[in-house]
């Protein structure tokens, strides 16, 4: 008899599970993410503010005015950059909701998802390519005669802008659009229909629906501009020093560890600030919905 | 085809004065002039010719893809026309802007602004037009008290039932006094009951409102209770136009008899066509019936046969007597609803009295009269 008994569960399949089962499934991660996130960062606080001068180090950084500058630089430029990606991104996700061109579609597609295809030198020598002294820009103008001399453009901070710009659009059109395709355009025409013009209908409509996603782009794009290295370094040179390159002077150049964890503890101080003034600004749901 | 809309006679229009003999026509409600309108390479509209006397319910009608929608965007200024002319009280609003065309319209999903209460929503148009607030916030509780909605003004409209956002968007559409106002199958969305209740509602409303309504819906029952004349769309043109009585008793094309409903669509021989009448031979019997539209001598004829046509004793001026067998039959209460056939093998539904059920018998044949006057000869289509 014993030998006969059929094989069967002991429970059926349910779609929920115990708590128990759920800690052991999410083990991996939560070890993953003990070494490489919580670690370093305890790791990066203890050497902030451990030797050579304790708290010391953090008024040492702001003692120093190119320390002091680097970071102003890195906030204003990040600030810039937000400003035009996300101005420009919302009238790119814009049309490339309400388009029905296929080809101004593909246009907008291709310019928006190119950058996220290229690495990052290739996309720093395109602007080198265009900017330099008898580069396409200043090559152009000359012949136009809109300029007599060719004009410095290369290591400027324009060009740190405009390359970031170039770089950061995808982070601003891909949320905007998520938020875009949620809003029934049929509102537009509603507004229009009782007497509204189109750009009165998209300020009273499309903007107040967009507006999370606005602030979650916007929110993206300034944290990841902050963190910069290459463009500013290779754009910019002196004229534009990033954080970033600060800290890693800090570390390869000049082997002082503490100061790099300095820089790195404000970059993330910054970072969190204005993560949380967004999600201050726009309410944990709607943010929470608006990345997906 | 070239069609006026007229308001269905009311009978204040027979008692009170006629309409006016002396005084000039007033200018159309809507008129549309040979609109053509094309995406691409296919016509969405091949030349509609439309007028609507100011105050007109008018229906359009039609299954999906026949053009229905587009001349309503059109109208709305949402779409301009490839060719033709759009006259709203006599004004030609073709390259005027929808905010300048003083419409309203209510959307299929309603297209409620969701982050604006049921009131705001309501005075938005106001605001547009620059109503001042006093003026403003006294319309909209008019217009919440017309719609039955009164203390919901507050409400966001996900907070709303279907059918109350439904009376928000018509309010929403009504509140600047609109001379005409647009709607795209508005009961779509809601079940079935509260959409009956609902049409009775968008006929009162369009009355007080007292301007010109074009209505676009794929729904017959809905056309049946509100319109006052019923435009059929087929293939980007308007197959028909009239009054829904005229519809369906003398229905033009085989088309409109089919969609409109209650009717069968046979076919026969025609033997001849005088005027406004042919003589065709159907199911063994020879006789004369109206045309619902001019026709040519040809061999085959379509035939328009209502449903209540077919009985089972003798009715009309000139009843034919068929021998069919019973293919079917379906109990609905205060009727039945019987599937016949001919003896060449042409279905025919009828719907006959409850009491006709006791001398039907499945399988079996049955002697019925077919009433004459109420068969419309249409072209026969393949």
């Amino acid at each position: 008899m014993l030998g006969m008994r059929r094989r069967t569960r002991a429970r059926g399949w349910q779609s929920t599970f115990s708590g128990l089962t759920g800690l052991g499934l999410i083990a991996p991660f939560l070890i993953a993410a003990g070494v490489f996130i919580v670690y370093p960062f305890v790791e990066l606080l203890r050497t902030a503010f451990g030797e050579p001068d304790g708290l010391g180090n953090v008024t040492g950084f702001f003692e120093s005015p190119a320390a002091r500058r680097t970071l102003w630089t890195t906030c204003l430029t990040s600030l810039i950059v937000t400003v035009i990606v996300v101005a420009v991104g919302a009238v790119l996700a814009w049309s490339l909701r309400t388009t029905r061109s296929r080809l101004t579609r593909m246009a907008i597609g291709l310019s928006v998802f190119m950058p996220l295809w290229m690495g990052a030198v290739m996309k720093i020598y395109v602007f080198t390519v265009l900017l330099e002294r008898f580069g396409v820009v200043n090559r152009t103008l000359t012949s136009l005669g809109v300029i007599d001399e060719p004009m410095r453009l290369m290591r400027t901070q324009f060009a740190v802008v405009a390359g970031m710009t170039y770089q950061m659009l995808p982070y601003a059109v891909l949320p905007l659009y998520a938020v875009y395709v949620t809003i029934d355009l049929n509102l537009v025409l509603a507004a229009e229909s009782m007497g509204a013009s189109r750009a009165r209908a998209l300020r009273d409509v499309v903007a107040p629906l967009a507006l999370p996603g606005l602030l979650a782009s916007t929110v993206i794009v300034y944290v990841i501009c902050i963190g910069y290295y290459l463009t500013p370094v290779l754009l910019g040179g002196a004229t534009a020093p990033f954080t970033a390159s600060l800290i890693a002077d800090d570390i390869f150049n000049l082997f002082e560890p503490a100061q790099a964890a300095v820089s790195s503890v404000l970059l993330l101080i910054v970072a969190a600030v204005v993560i949380l003034g967004g999600l201050r600004l726009v309410g944990k749901e709607r943010m929470r919905r608006a990345l997906g | 085809m070239n069609v006026r809309a007229r308001k269905a006679p009311r009978r204040e229009a027979v008692t009170g004065p006629g309409p006016g003999a002396a005084a000039p026509p007033a200018p159309a409600g809507l008129e549309l002039r040979g609109l053509i309108k094309r995406f691409g390479g296919t016509e969405a509209l091949r030349g509609i010719d439309l007028v609507a006397d100011r105050g007109t319910f008018v229906t359009v009608l039609g299954p999906s893809g026949s053009g229905k929608t587009t001349i309503l965007r059109v109208v709305a200024g949402f779409l301009a026309p490839d060719q033709g002319e759009v006259l709203i009280d006599g004004r030609d609003v073709t390259r005027v802007p929808p905010a300048a065309r003083a419409i309203g319209m209510v959307f299929q999903n309603y297209a409620l602004f969701p982050h604006m209460t049921a009131g705001d929503n309501i005075a938005y148009g106001l605001k547009m037009r620059r109503w001042p607030k006093a003026d403003r916030d006294r319309r909209v509780a008019e217009m919440l008290e017309l719609v039955g909605l009164g203390a919901l003004g507050g409400r966001l409209p996900r907070e709303l039932s279907g059918g109350q956002q439904q009376r928000v968007a018509v309010a929403r559409a009504l509140a600047f006094q609109p001379q005409l106002l647009l709607m795209d199958e508005p009961l779509g969305a809601l079940d079935r009951e509260l959409r009956m209740r609902m049409a009775v509602e968008l006929r009162r409303l369009h009355h007080e409102a007292a301007g010109t309504t074009v209505y676009v819906t794929h729904d017959r029952e809905e056309a049946l209770t509100l319109s006052d004349w019923i435009v059929i769309m087929h293939d980007g043109r308007i197959d028909a136009a009239g009054t829904a009585e005229e519809l369906y008793t003398r229905p033009r094309s085989a088309f409109v008899a089919g969609f409109f409903g209650g009717h069968n669509v046979a076919e026969a021989a025609m033997t001849g066509v005088t005027g406004a009448r042919a003589r065709v031979a159907f199911a063994g019997c020879d006789m004369e019936v109206a045309c619902g539209q001019p026709l040519e001598r040809a061999d085959r004829v379509g035939l328009s046969i209502p449903e209540e046509a077919v009985s089972l004793t003798p009715a009309g001026a000139a009843p034919a007597r068929l021998e069919l067998s019973v293919l079917d039959d379906l109990y609905l209460g205060n009727v039945v609803r019987v599937t016949l056939r001919t003896a060449e093998g042409v279905p025919l539904r009828a719907t006959l009295p409850r009491d006709a059920r006791e001398s039907i018998r499945h399988g079996g044949t049955v002697t019925a009269y077919l009433d004459t006057t109420q068969v419309t000869a249409v072209p026969h289509e393949r």
